[in-house]
């Protein structure tokens, strides 16, 4: 029934009357029923103070007979009492209250039994309190029996009870009211985040929810909300910039195959003008594709479509015919490239792909570092990782752009780098390699001084060669 | 092509066009800078030819 109400603020309420309700119901119930023990235990004491009284002015004349003494009018003409004789006679009866008559002695009391009490209710809507038993007066046994009315103590009772009524439904309301109000009170940042939340779209990602009290269980959830909103604006930048930088890259070379085309078809030129032209042409599609291959990689790899063909090889040879590979561009610029290492390991990874993320990584090394430098390569590892640093003596990288260096298209020097070749994406992928091995790249740089990268690579207990 | 075909390389943001730049510049020096009559000539946009014409 509950689960029915859409509206959470009502069905706390509900909840909270209902609640209430059945409190107030249980309390009720409780007090009345206490209340009429006490009002009895009032009237049976009253009874028995009476017969008390009673046996001060009875007394025992000559043949058994009963008397009453002389003062004693008073009580007899407001107390309703009964005195039988043990063979069950009548031997007195008062009858101050009503005409009523009640059943014949139960003689089933037996000597000592004191007095019982009991109530009594007779078909003309008379409730009556009993009191009973068998005493002995003055050496005589009777029977006797005092009775009061209990129409005094229903009155109460009812009257009670009527408040009780009355007052239900009252506070019934005033339960419901508060409660609607409290919970209000308790989800009104509930509306207020689902208002905010409702205008943050594209257009205004900064925006974050607000938080009334960071501590409590709704300030927790906008702070969780909020820290969800930081990721989603962060990537959804990245990922802005990442299209209109790709967009960027990509026009380039268009707007030039672009213009030299409309540059040759101008005038008459000889044949061989063309060639040089269409060799132009070929040299930027050739760009655009690399260009296009990288981030068809870099695509692939954020859809998780790229498998890793692991394989096992030895570290130090691998590092060595990489630098081989690329030592010509070092000697060019008369640089030299030093290996160090601390003994042997075996790798268990993709190794073309290592090997590229290597080369990107050598490649920017020789392209920043200056002429007739030197470049060292440590090879280190331990029980857990293997590591490689590659350190030279370049201007280093600026600290504002430490951090950026390994996003995509991000360049320190723009003009710089796209005239040493570079498409902005090499260290990017070379991140993407090591991080799908689980390892890290760092960078540490100082302006002047060089800039040193290290990459770390796990080395499983299962990947170690088993010979 | 050559990086394909050599190295095996992939297409991508390597080094390779600088590296064969290099290589060809190596092999110049030896076979056609002490000689009038060039073999190796570049053709822009393709790669390079080892021809006695000039293409």
């Amino acid at each position: 029934m509950l689960s029915g109400i859409k509206n959470v603020r009502a069905r706390l309420t509900l909840w909270y009357v209902l609640i209430f309700t059945f409190i107030l119901i249980l309390y009720a119930g409780f007090t009345i029923a206490l209340l009429y023990l006490n009002l009895r235990h009032n009237l049976d004491q009253e009874l028995a103070e009476n017969y008390e009284l009673l046996e001060n002015i009875i007394q025992i004349g000559a043949n058994d007979s009963l008397y009453f003494k002389a003062e004693s009018n008073p009580y007899l003409r407001e107390n309703w009492f009964e005195i039988w004789s043990p063979e069950n006679l009548v031997l007195f009866k008062s009858r101050p209250v009503s005409s009523a008559i009640l059943p014949s002695f139960q003689n089933r009391l037996k000597n000592g039994d004191g007095f019982r009490f009991k109530s009594l209710s007779l078909p003309n809507d008379l409730h009556l309190r009993i009191m009973q038993g068998k005493v002995n007066i003055d050496g005589h046994w009777f029977f006797v029996r005092l009775i009061k009315n209990e129409a005094s103590l229903w009155r109460e009772l009812f009257s009670f009870l009527w408040i009780l009524i009355i007052a239900l439904p009252l506070s019934i309301i005033i339960a419901g009211w508060g409660g609607y109000f409290l919970s209000k009170k308790l989800l009104a940042p509930v509306d207020r985040m689902a208002v905010t939340a409702r205008k943050i779209g594209e257009e205004n990602l900064h925006e974050r929810l607000p938080v009334a009290n960071a501590r409590d269980e709704l300030g927790n959830l906008s702070l969780t909300f909020n820290a969800l909103l930081d990721r989603l604006e962060k990537s959804f930048l990245r990922l802005k910039q990442f299209t209109s930088d790709a967009a960027h890259e990509l026009r380039t070379p268009l707007t030039a195959i672009r213009s030299m085309g409309e540059v040759s078809l101008q005038e008459n030129k000889k044949p061989e003008y063309y060639r040089n032209v269409i060799g132009s042409i070929l040299e930027e599609n050739r760009r655009l594709t690399r260009l296009i291959d990288s981030l068809l990689f870099l695509s692939r790899a954020d859809s998780d479509q790229m498998k890793l063909r692991k394989e096992l090889f030895d570290f130090i040879p691998f590092v060595e015919q990489t630098i081989e590979f690329i030592q010509p561009l070092a000697e060019e610029k008369k640089q030299v490239i030093e290996l160090q290492s601390n003994g042997d390991i075996s790798l268990f990874a993709d190794r073309d792909l290592v090997r590229e993320a290597l080369l990107n990584i050598l490649d920017n090394a020789i392209k920043y570092a200056p002429a007739e430098s030197k470049i060292t390569v440590t090879l280190k590892h331990n029980a857990f990782e293997a590591a490689i640093s590659i350190s030279d003596s370049g201007n280093g990288i600026p600290k504002a752009h430490l951090d950026k260096i390994f996003r995509r298209f991000y360049r320190v020097d723009k003009a710089r780098s796209r005239e040493l070749g570079g498409s902005g994406l090499g260290l990017a992928i070379s991140l993407w390699v090591i991080q799908m091995h689980n390892g890290t790249i760092a960078v540490k740089s100082k302006q002047n001084e060089g800039s040193r990268f290290t990459i770390s690579l796990p080395i499983k207990n299962d990947n170690a060669r088993e010979d | 092509m050559i990086a394909k075909e050599v190295w095996k390389e992939v297409d991508r943001a390597t080094p390779i066009d600088n590296l064969i730049d290099v290589h060809i510049a190596r092999l110049r020096r030896k076979i056609d800078d002490p000689f009038q009559q060039k073999l190796i000539h570049t053709i822009r946009g393709v790669g390079f030819i080892l021809s006695e014409d000039t293409p």
